[in-house]
């Protein structure tokens, strides 16, 4: 439906290639004794066409994985590899170009550019890229996300459900191998973010979008084909065909796991800087 | 990426007007800056009283001044003359004599003034006697009698007939040799309209005994036979004069001949014409980059948002300097239209002053208009340009931060630009403190507060927390809990704060040290110059100068103890070689030597002022010294009027670095300048007499004479009157660019008062009153304004505390506290209505509807 590339690159030590994979991942921030260790050596590999959720407590590293992950940051060891590519040493601006070919974004807080209107905000990276645009494509995309006739609205006239399917459209405009959403339901109304939610899921089953979605809520969560459980910067657990109840059930008990340690030495509150807790259902 | 620069302009308006109103006048500014300059090149003084003659010769009103080896001719420097040259009357016939040459008309110049009832008048602020025969030279045919041609008959324009109230017929008192006579009107000319004055025209055989000068010629007019290209002229006349100091003028030119201290202005004009379009090129850019930098900083996370989808530094940063671009363009030839109107301005200002003479015409041509856009657009993209690294530096990151987080300012570029502007700025207080000497100090001193303005500026962050910290105590205690709120903000976000401190620094910084340089300047000017001047009263002549009898009238007054005709000029010593005066000549003062002890306060190391009289000069001992002179040695001199004079040594005294001047005995000086005579006399009373008895008792004595006016001490023509005109154009020039600066700080104060909507919203949703935010931002403004004043202030020290100690041999610059005091409350004032205007139609949005704006 939303006419995604198939990719079959299969070759390169008889295992499957994965969209994205990261390598014994360690991010470290600061230096000598304020030094925060935000990831411990995460190791992963997720498959083209797959939608994963990661959860986890606040501080937990869930946006650190989403940064290392998606080509925003560097890890501080290990190695991330990207629709095939190794990351690793990439400048700032040869990460810039990886990010416009291959990955698209969904934030919390949307991050439009006010001044644009609606099919201008989707066409941005195809702009930014240089490529000849596709308006066939865009007004294909746009008609998915079902504002057909918001096409030359600015974001500011637009609801808040209305802005995140404007942004999901310009994630997949220009066909990305992995599309990164981070608390893409944080800001949205329970109503709206299902609505938000079966669409990013449509374009999964229909056209085999990989999909890696940070979020708190277990309900989002139960949209993906499968959620990781991020703790301390560790991976500490995987749900397959989740239900919002298991991914609840779990939460609370791993919160319940790792909170009594806190209380000695506060661990996630030196990573937690900024961030809130939004709108769990649990 | 340029369409998403013109799309944000037109969404984000109001943020791009500090950037347009910068721009937009700074272009205007340049431009009057550039027609400024393009008048002191050119220099064009229409003919009147030369019109009607195609080609002029006069004198050359300006002096290459030789250097130790005669033989090098390199670099060497051309300053205008003080006087007017004059030329020999037998130059006529070799003139006459050039081929193509049909006719030669001599001008001559005396200073002439008619009388009503005893008092001057004038048409004008020239009134000069010229022979009948120059009449043929300009639009005077007669239109009313016939021509003078006895030894008291004149004829008079129609305006100066009017106000003196006389017809043809009538006998008319005349002051001319500074003695009054009766002449008859023998007939009328018509008013000179073009550049007003009055004009008395004798008979021919007359003229030599009106005036000092009258033997000589002013310049000579040549008609030319039919057919001859009066270019081609001009040229080969030049050719033959070749090394001589004549000048041969054609068209616009030819009004410097009526006009020869026009020339003069040039040497002014064009310093300050570039001096002022380069502040405000600078004061452009320096807006410019503040509102820019605001505006990147505002829009933070849309820029991450922008480098996550995969925009490119180097995108990011040619959408900030597209942005610019079109603000610039449009309002860089927009500024065509404030230029129309500043330039002239300026100019009538500046020629009112008395930097240029009136009669030079302003020129403001397209290559002004050309000049000044490109400019003005170039500084906005320079500006731009810097600015939007700061742009490109954002963390993609930031894009999944739920707020902004204060950036790190500390960058390694920030630093080193702030430490080489520092070393600037100390360098230019060593080079003005160790190296410079007199009014010239100036010249290194202005530069640096724009070094150590650029300086704080960079490193203002830390100076904004670490200041606002000590400010935090006071604060507290005069609010309260909105001050605890306040306290907060300038800890929270000193960057941003930072932002409106800086360019009130920057208007304090100026304002401060232009106003003080030039009250320092004056100061300096009159305490060396003047202040050993011990006079009670200053007789000053309006109509050409006094008689040598006078004086001898004065002194006899009862009462007077001392009294000498004060001449003023300038010029050079020729031999032996002195390299002290190049470029600016010597001053001269020229007094009678049986007085001049009394009266100049100079008591000479060696030698006796009473010397003073015929050729005879006292020099200041340093300069003896380097030249190897001592009392009783001859010494040439190089007039103001190009003529030499040797003359004698007869005493040395000691002088201020770079405020030395040459006393002259007055009979010598007054015959080498334009009129022939002094213009001043200065009167000291008795021991015990009061200087408004003398005033009192000279004033009776010298009713009798036709345009002396009496005043005290403060009437003398000294060179301080130059500083003096200098000053109030400095007054002038820096007031604009205060101004300048102001609507600039107050559309970033507005714009970073806009930018805090949403913040403000939150606040009063949680429970703060509007009242109470009022107040609070109100405290911060107050420190905002205070951080400036002391930034600007310290700005301001580091300038002048140099300057001071070269002029005044002291640290502290004088003048009025009042300037200081002004800054003071106008930076306040402008900061708190910047601040709380716009706050206030903030407030005015229902808070939630506030909260939930886009940042």
């Amino acid at each position: 439906m939303f006419g995604g590339r198939r990719r079959d690159q299969h070759g390169g030590n008889g295992s499957a290639p994965a969209a994205v994979r990261l390598d014994s991942v360690r991010k470290t921030y600061g230096k000598g004794d304020s030094a925060v260790e935000a990831l411990r050596g995460v190791d992963i590999a997720l498959d083209y066409g797959s939608f994963t959720a990661v959860m986890g407590p606040s501080g937990s590293g869930k946006s650190t994985f989403l940064q290392c992950a998606a080509g925003l940051d560097q890890p501080t060891t290990g190695a991330v590899i990207l629709d095939g590519i190794d990351l690793t040493g990439m400048s700032e601006v040869q990460l810039t170009e990886l990010r416009r070919e291959r990955v698209g974004f969904i934030f919390q807080s949307f991050n439009l550019l006010p001044a644009l209107t609606v099919e201008q905000n989707v066409t941005l990276p195809m702009k930014l890229a240089g490529r000849k645009i596709d308006r066939n494509r865009v007004a294909d995309v746009i008609r998915r996300v079902g504002l057909d006739q918001r096409r030359s609205h600015l974001p500011g006239e637009l609801s808040g459900g209305q802005q995140q399917r404007v942004a999901i459209a310009r994630a997949l405009v220009s066909e990305p191998a992995v599309v990164f959403a981070d608390e893409p339901t944080g800001a949205l109304d329970t109503r709206t973010a299902l609505e938000v939610l079966d669409l990013m899921r449509e374009s999964v089953l229909v056209s085999g979008q990989t999909i890696v979605m940070v979020t708190h809520d277990p309900v989002a969560a139960s949209h993906a084909d499968s959620v990781i459980f991020l703790i301390d910067g560790q991976i500490i657990g995987q749900l397959k065909h989740p239900t919002a109840e298991a991914v609840a059930e779990r939460m609370t008990h791993l919160t319940a796991m790792v909170e009594r340690p806190q209380r000695s030495f506060s661990l996630s509150q030196a990573q937690g800087q900024g961030r809130r807790d939004r709108g769990g259902n649990y | 990426m340029w369409q998403l620069a013109l799309r944000t302009l037109r969404y984000r308006k109001a943020g791009f007007i500090a950037t347009f109103i910068a721009v937009f006048l700074g272009s205007g500014l340049v431009i009057a800056c550039a027609g400024l300059m393009e008048t002191g090149i050119t220099v064009a003084v229409p003919p009147q009283r030369l019109a009607a003659a195609p080609v002029v010769v006069s004198g050359q009103q300006s002096y290459l001044v030789p250097k130790e080896d005669p033989n090098d001719l390199k670099d060497m420097k051309t300053v205008a003359l003080a006087e007017r040259q004059w030329l020999d009357p037998e130059m006529a016939d070799e003139l006459a004599s050039v081929d193509g040459v049909e006719r030669v008309v001599a001008e001559t110049n005396v200073a002439a003034t008619v009388l009503r009832e005893g008092r001057p008048v004038q048409a004008g602020p020239q009134s000069l006697g010229h022979a009948w025969e120059s009449a043929q030279l300009g639009p005077f045919a007669l239109v009313e009698g016939d021509e003078p041609t006895r030894d008291r008959d004149v004829v008079l324009d129609a305006a100066t007939a009017n106000l003196a109230g006389v017809k043809v017929g009538d006998q008319v008192d005349v002051v001319t040799n500074g003695a009054a006579d009766s002449f008859r009107v023998t007939g009328l000319v018509p008013a000179a309209e073009q550049d007003p004055q009055s004009l008395l025209f004798f008979a021919d055989s007359a003229i030599s005994d009106l005036g000092e000068h009258g033997g000589q010629v002013s310049s000579f007019g040549l008609f030319l036979r039919p057919g001859v290209d009066v270019e081609a002229f001009q040229e080969s006349l030049e050719d033959r004069f070749a090394g001589q100091p004549y000048s041969v003028l054609i068209e616009d030119d030819r009004g410097l001949a009526e006009h020869p201290e026009a020339v003069g202005g040039r040497a002014q004009l064009i310093p300050l014409a570039a001096v002022f379009g380069g502040m405000a090129v600078f004061i452009a850019m320096f807006v410019v980059s503040s509102t820019l930098g605001l505006s990147i900083q505002q829009r933070q996370k849309e820029i991450a948002s922008l480098r996550a989808i995969g925009g490119t530094p180097a995108q990011v940063r040619r959408m900030i300097i597209g942005e610019a671009f079109f603000v610039g363009v449009i309002a860089a030839v927009l500024g065509c239209l404030p230029g129309i109107v500043i330039g002239p301005l300026m100019f009538e200002l500046i020629s009112e002053a008395g930097v240029i003479s009136p009669v030079v015409e302003y020129r403001q041509g397209f290559f002004a208009y050309l000049i000044g856009p490109v400019v003005a657009l170039l500084s906005a993209l320079l500006a731009a340009r810097i600015t939007s690294s700061r742009a490109a530096k954002v963390n993609p990151v930031e894009a999944m931060a739920e707020a902004s987080v204060q950036r790190k300012w500390v960058t390694f570029p920030r630093v080193l630009f702030a430490v080489l502007f520092f070393l600037i700025g100390i360098g230019l207080f060593i080079v003005t403190g160790a190296f410079m000497t007199g009014p010239v100090a100036s010249a290194t001193a202005g530069p640096a507060v724009m070094a150590w303005a650029i300086g704080l500026a960079l490193i203002s962050p830390g100076l904004t927390k670490v200041i606002g910290r000590l400010f935090a105590a006071p604060v507290r205690a005069a609010g309260g809990v909105v001050g605890y709120l306040a306290n907060n903000n300038m800890r929270l976000r000193s960057v941003r704060m930072a932002a409106a401190v800086t360019p009130i620094m920057l208007a304090v910084g100026i304002a401060l040290s232009n106003f003080y340089i030039s009250t320092t300047q004056e100061a300096a000017a009159f305490r060396w110059f003047a202040e050993d001047l011990r006079t009670d009263a200053v007789v000053s002549s309006s109509t050409g100068g006094f008689t040598p009898e006078v004086v001898d009238q004065v002194r006899s007054v009862e009462g007077v103890e001392a009294a000498t005709r004060y001449v003023t000029s300038a010029g050079w010593i020729d031999k032996p070689y002195d390299g002290s005066h190049v470029s600016s000549p010597w001053p001269m003062q020229g007094v009678d030597g049986e007085s001049a002890a009394q009266i100049t306060g100079i008591t000479p190391v060696e030698g006796d002022l009473a010397g003073l009289t015929g050729s005879t000069a006292g020099l200041p001992v340093a300069q003896a010294t380097e030249i190897g002179v001592g009392v009783g040695d001859k010494v040439t001199l190089r007039l103001g009027d190009r003529e030499q004079a040797e003359v004698t040594v007869v005493a040395l005294y000691e002088a201020k670095e770079g405020y030395e001047t040459l006393l002259v005995s007055a009979d010598l000086l007054a015959e080498h300048t334009t009129t022939g005579l002094a213009q001043q006399i200065l009167v000291k009373g008795a021991p015990g007499a009061s200087s408004e008895a003398v005033m009192a008792a000279v004033g009776e004595r010298v009713a009798s004479v036709p345009g002396a006016i009496v005043g005290d001490n403060s009437s003398i023509v000294t060179f301080a009157k130059g500083t003096e005109t200098q000053t109030w154009v400095n007054y002038l020039l820096v007031g604009l660019i205060t101004g300048y600066t102001l609507i600039s700080v107050a559309n970033t104060l507005v714009m970073a008062t806009a930018s805090r909507k949403r913040e403000l919203g939150v606040q009063r949703l949680i429970g703060t009153t509007p009242r109470q935010v009022m107040q609070m931002l109100a405290l911060e403004a107050s420190v905002v304004a205070a951080i400036g004043i002391v930034l600007g202030t310290f700005a301001s020290i580091a300038t002048l505390m140099p300057f001071s100690i070269v002029v005044l041999d002291r640290p502290l610059p004088a003048g009025p506290v009042w300037i200081f005091l002004a800054v003071v409350v106008g930076a306040f004032a402008l900061t708190l209505a910047a601040t709380l205007l716009p706050a206030r139609k903030i407030l005015a949005v229902p808070s939630a509807e506030a909260a939930r704006a886009a940042d």
